[in-house]
């Protein structure tokens, strides 16, 4: 295996860690809170407690 | 720097050379995983009388008022503890309470609610809260445990199971009335409700 695909290897790994391990999780948990957090404002501002 | 972010990023939306689908999908599977048990542990874990709790303007105030009530006391051993009542069950419901517990987070931090005193003074406003919130939901989180359907009118007291009968029996659109009307203060003390 020359240098490069080495780097290359190593890179791939490094991108794969970080989206599984801390990209991904994030979002999800920010894609969670903004709907929490609309559904909120939606309940303080237009529809009042939830009535379901 | 931007070389840096390109790099990755075509690395990031070209094919594996090194890593095997099997790999990947499968790693990505642990994670999701492992990451779902994790979200739901932490939300579990705020939903805890120890997290509620580990607070002092919850463990000074409401949570000695609880203590001999029904609800914490009894002769069954089934207790409700502080998210039964106040934290609705439904999963969109729940996290838009999460996120308002935003505000009492940003109190805690500035002490709001520091002394016995501004938690009195305090008190109408927040349990004016819930009130509404149980008068607009009817009661939904009382529902959770107590069923209209399963009530047996002759174990109740007369004054309960005429209330029982009439009123919470109508549609709650039709002069009905929900738990929340008449069962008020029943698990901490009542705010002054005298007029301001």
């Amino acid at each position: 295996m020359s240098e490069d695909d080495k780097l290359r290897k190593t890179e791939e790994f490094r991108t794969w860690l970080a989206f599984t391990v801390v990209m991904a999780p994030v979002l999800a948990v920010l894609i969670v809170s903004g709907y929490g957090f609309v559904v909120w404002m939606w309940q303080t501002f237009v529809a009042g407690p939830p009535t379901y | 720097m931007r070389d840096f972010v390109r790099r990755y990023w075509q690395t990031l939306s070209s094919p594996s050379r090194y890593y095997s689908l099997g790999f990947l999908t499968i790693g990505g599977f642990v994670g999701g995983v492992l990451f779902w048990g994790g979200f739901n542990t932490a939300m579990e874990f705020t939903n805890t009388e120890t997290f509620c709790i580990s607070c002092h303007e919850m463990r000074d105030n409401v949570y000695q008022e609880i203590q001999p009530t029904i609800h914490f006391t009894n002769r069954s051993g089934v207790r409700a503890v502080c998210s039964d009542c106040h934290v609705p069950h439904d999963w969109t419901y729940k996290m838009a309470r999460k996120m308002q517990a935003s505000k009492e987070v940003w109190g805690w931090i500035f002490g709001t609610i520091d002394t016995r005193e501004e938690f009195l003074a305090k008190r109408k406003e927040l349990a004016g809260r819930e009130w509404e919130r149980m008068k607009a939901n009817d009661s939904r989180e009382c529902r959770n445990c107590h069923e209209f359907q399963a009530m047996d009118f002759t174990r109740q007291s007369k004054r309960g199971a005429d209330a029982h009968s009439a009123q919470l029996a109508a549609k709650q659109s039709e002069t009905g009335k929900t738990c929340i009307d008449c069962h008020k203060g029943i698990a901490h003390r009542l705010p002054d409700m005298t007029a301001q």
